[in-house]
């Protein structure tokens, strides 16, 4: 049964139409039905046993709860936060103190003690008003304070967020020499501030979801209301909240991603992760929608295609002849870091014809003391730099120079010198090093260093014929598969004749489209020519607006 | 579930292009050469022509019938016996079509830069790519023919340029060849230098949109005869066509002739390239006409389970031919009896022809429209 239920799996693989897509007319999501949430007790005593039960309070000793008397109220009332994360000056000067010193006298006459403590009493700037538990607990251990005071179902989160945190940084992993020089932190409040200050947009629509049934992250949605399609943003916000309460943990937006996904099993990435806040709000901008989370100082602009992974965040802050340079340079590292291990064994394997025979006898006498076969010797000195690669990144950072040394003294050289590699074998590893490390994305160099090994066995077993076969697969492959409904690799197929950004970036003002493949709502992004002084002086003054021309 | 699939207007077109022009790298120039001497492009271009014109029956068909494909056409014109027929003669031509083509392909491969590869491993290589692409479906399959079509055709212009000094004019005579009727009667009986068209029969309910269908068979062809036709008059001016008929691959020889300074020769092994990626867009073409057209005429709903079954056995019948020269010969014109030509061209081109009249006789005889 076991075969029949895996051929038939094999079957329908690449079958369309239960698939999301943007065209894709008639496809409804199921809505997400929420439990309707546990209220409060009136009582305060009932209520604080709750809350001890959950924060499993006297093994818990991080959990403070202050119970006091409010003298204008009369009443009794307890304040509940976590050592730690709430800050104590917010909290004793604009809760504590209004509420047990400062407070008018007041006859308690019938109206709810929360609201009048709402309106007269608590000074805080940011105070939530409650009846549920839920919203309780997430205050809580978001690091606000909450009031509960008796006699009362509600309760105010009063937001007291202060904990130690990293500042603000330069971007580790995405640095660009012109442009702006900030990153992501983990701090989830000063991301989504960070993406508001880049895209000024009142239409810029944040949502904010918690993921995971025991981690409560705060995840946020973040798309302009009209320019993303509606039907993306539902989408992706039906994937988040469906496994909101599906997951326990979901630590980062790596995780994330894993979730959210169209192809999980594929070696391709399908969302662009950045740390930089002015890319990922370049593509809220464009239509893209935007996902930040807490604790994660990466952000996923979704949904992603092909041409995203080769551009980079500085291709448009450089002017246009230079960032092209800087493109073309790309594409061509992106085709050595992937083909040249490759194309080497095969050409010495297969092809030697090729190599120009003086060139093949100096290769041939550097070769003869060398034991091993060509492939045998690439595997391993590509293995050994994944291995430099990967401890220069565990490394302690007092030792790391020690990995330069390492890597190239002892294995260039002294391999070299022991006749175990060829020393052009060196040249080629160390120029795929340099081309691997030119490709923008953390992501994307990672599915190519994959790639690349299963090019170089192919190009073993079979030369040029083989890496022409890898080459079909892939290409079928990246073809296929979509991120959120968007072919992987449109612009250039499915071919969209407006969106001229593809490889070669055109100049910016003559981009008059949004990318049309995410449909947007409004997809002009500006005039045709914004250089009016550039048009024949006739069109400006008859008023001929060239938007109109659609 | 297929019908969800949707091609666009470039993609379809560059799939076409590639699928018809793919046997200039097999021995179709030297059996052009066999055929009319120096006169072979001329048969090529004439063909063309002839082509075109057997392409106006199927192209009425397909806007008479909008939104089935040839098959179902066939069941709805003729009959369900008939049209079944008619089907299984369109499976035959797609199943022999491709299976020669991976024979001759492979053969072609082991011949240029694998010479001590057995041929099995080479085919069954080809058919992991062509089961996959059938799998994923022809939506992938013609988006792969519009993203590497523009860089297969830019490679064959560089071959074109760098064969350009090579070429003497005088090869070309004497111009007619065997003379004016031989030539007009060839390109008649070989119209089978383009029957791939009538894969645009199968996948003509899934493009877009679907005024543009006649134009997409008319440029595809156009094109097509345009590359084939240089091709042959490149080999012949080159190598001059007593030359052209002794080698298997001429187009290969081509190759071998791209040679720039001290530095860059004998890079005919990066040739591979193109041809690789033009027969795997080819024959994946031509395997998904063979499984679908087998679905449509069993009405399978989801071709999908066919792929296997089917591709063992084009791989079995691509190794009935003993021996390369075999294998060729099965396509020579001048040598055979030439079985496999004639059928080609009524598969591609008759059987269109034929549902035509039954639909102008049913219409005009008052028989039951089926519209």
């Amino acid at each position: 049964m076991n075969f029949w239920s895996g051929l038939k799996k094999m079957f329908r693989f690449g079958a369309r139409g239960r698939q999301f897509s943007l065209g894709n007319e008639s496809w409804e999501r199921p809505g997400t039905n929420q439990p309707k949430p546990e209220p409060l007790y009136k009582d305060l005593a009932k209520n604080q046993e709750l809350l001890e039960k959950i924060f499993e309070l006297p093994a818990n000793q991080d959990i403070v709860v202050r119970d006091f008397l409010v003298p204008s109220l009369n009443r009794k009332a307890l304040i509940i936060y976590i050592d730690g994360l709430s800050d104590r000056i917010t909290q004793s000067f604009a809760v504590l103190q209004p509420l047990m010193v400062l407070g008018p006298v007041e006859a308690n006459g019938g109206k709810d003690p929360i609201a009048i403590a709402y309106e007269k009493l608590v000074p805080g700037h940011q105070i939530q008003k409650t009846s549920y538990l839920k919203d309780v607990v997430d205050g809580i251990l978001d690091g606000s304070s909450v009031l509960l005071i008796d006699g009362s179902d509600q309760a105010l989160v009063i937001e007291t967020k202060g904990w130690e945190h990293r500042g603000v940084d330069r971007p580790n992993n995405e640095p660009v020499v012109r442009g702006p020089q900030e990153a992501f932190v983990e701090s989830f409040r000063a991301n989504t501030a960070s993406v508001r200050r880049y895209v000024k947009d009142p239409k810029l629509v944040t949502e904010i979801f918690r993921v995971g049934k025991r981690s409560r992250t705060l995840v946020a949605v973040m798309y302009v209301k009209d320019i993303a399609n509606p039907k993306l943003v539902e989408e992706v916000k039906y994937r988040i909240q469906s496994i909101a309460e599906a997951v326990d943990f979901i630590p980062e937006t790596g995780t994330l991603e894993e979730y959210l996904e169209d192809h999980p099993k594929s070696l391709i990435p399908q969302m662009l992760s950045t740390e930089r806040p002015d890319r990922l709000s370049a593509y809220i901008r464009e239509g893209h929608v935007g996902v930040v989370m807490a604790n994660s100082p990466f952000s996923l602009a979704i949904p992603a295609t092909f041409t995203i992974f080769v551009h980079s965040a500085e291709d448009y802050y450089l002017r246009w002849p230079f960032s092209n340079f800087l493109r073309y340079l790309r594409v061509i590292a992106i085709f050595i870091s992937l083909m040249l291990p490759a194309a080497y064994i095969a050409v010495i394997n297969y092809h030697q014809e090729m190599i120009p025979t003086d060139l093949l006898l100096a290769m041939t006498a550097a070769r003869e003391m060398v034991p091993f076969p060509a492939i045998a010797e690439i595997l391993f000195m590509e293995f050994a730099f994944e291995l430099i690669r990967e401890a220069g990144v565990r490394i302690p950072s007092i030792i790391g120079p020690t990995i330069g040394i390492v890597g190239a003294l002892i294995l260039g050289q002294a391999a070299v010198a022991a006749f175990v590699v060829s020393p052009l074998l060196i040249i080629i590893i160390a120029i795929t090093a340099l081309a691997s490390f030119v490709v923008p994305n953390y992501n994307a160099s990672f599915s190519i260093r994959i790639l690349r090994f299963l090019f170089i066995i192919l190009a073993g077993f079979l030369g040029f014929f083989g890496i022409a076969f890898g080459i079909f697969l892939l290409v079928l492959h990246t073809v296929t598969i979509t991120s959120f409904g968007v072919p992987f690799m449109t612009p250039i197929v499915p071919y969209q004749p407006r969106n001229k950004d593809r490889v070669i970036r055109p100049r910016v003002y003559d981009q008059k489209y949004r990318p049309m493949f995410l449909r947007p709502l409004d997809w002009i992004r500006q005039e045709k020519n914004p250089r009016r002084w550039d048009q024949p002086q006739s069109t400006i003054e008859k008023g001929k607006d060239n938007q109109n021309e659609q | 579930m297929s019908s969800e699939e949707k091609i666009g207007y470039f993609e379809v077109l560059s799939l076409l292009i590639i699928t018809i022009s793919a046997k200039i790298f097999l021995s179709f120039p030297r059996n052009m050469a066999l055929l009319g001497d120096a006169a072979g492009w001329i048969i090529v271009f004439l063909s063309g022509i002839y082509s075109l014109v057997g392409y106006f029956f199927l192209s009425a068909l397909l806007r008479k019938y909008p939104g089935k494909n040839i098959i179902q056409i066939a069941h709805q014109v003729s009959g369900g016996i008939c049209g079944k027929l008619i089907g299984v003669a369109l499976f035959l031509f797609f199943l022999a079509i491709t299976s020669l083509y991976l024979r001759q392909f492979a053969e072609s491969f082991i011949l240029a830069i694998l010479p001590r590869t057995p041929i099995s491993v080479i085919s069954i290589l080809f058919l992991i790519l062509l089961v996959y692409a059938t799998l994923l479906g022809v939506e992938t399959l013609s988006r792969v023919a519009w993203l590497l079509g523009p860089y297969l055709l830019t490679t064959l212009i560089i071959i074109f340029s760098f064969s350009l000094p090579q070429m003497t004019f005088e090869h070309l005579v004497p111009v007619l060849g065997p003379g004016p009727i031989p030539l007009l009667k060839y390109s008649f009986t070989h119209l089978s230098l383009f029957p791939e068209i009538i894969l645009l029969g199968i996948i003509a309910p899934l493009i877009r949109n679907r005024e543009k269908i006649n134009r997409i068979g008319l440029y595809s062809l156009g094109v097509a005869a345009v590359i084939n036709t240089g091709v042959i008059i490149l080999t012949t001016a080159v190598f001059n066509y007593v030359e052209t008929q002794k080698m298997i691959f001429p187009v290969f020889q081509l190759t071998r002739l791209v040679a720039y300074g001290e530095f860059i020769q004998r890079v005919e092994s990066v040739f591979v390239f193109l041809w690789f990626f033009w027969a795997g867009i080819q024959l994946s073409g031509l395997f998904y006409g063979a499984v679908t057209s087998f679905a449509q005429t069993f009405r399978i709903k989801n071709y999908r389970p066919l792929t296997l079954p089917i591709a063992v056995l084009v791989f079995t019948i691509s190794l009935i031919p003993a021996s390369m020269t075999e294998a060729v010969e099965l396509n020579d014109y001048t040598a055979s009896p030439s079985l496999i030509n004639n059928y080609y061209s009524i598969a591609a081109f008759g059987i269109p022809l034929l549902l035509w009249l039954i639909a102008i006789a049913k219409k005009h005889l008052g028989g039951v429209t089926n519209d």
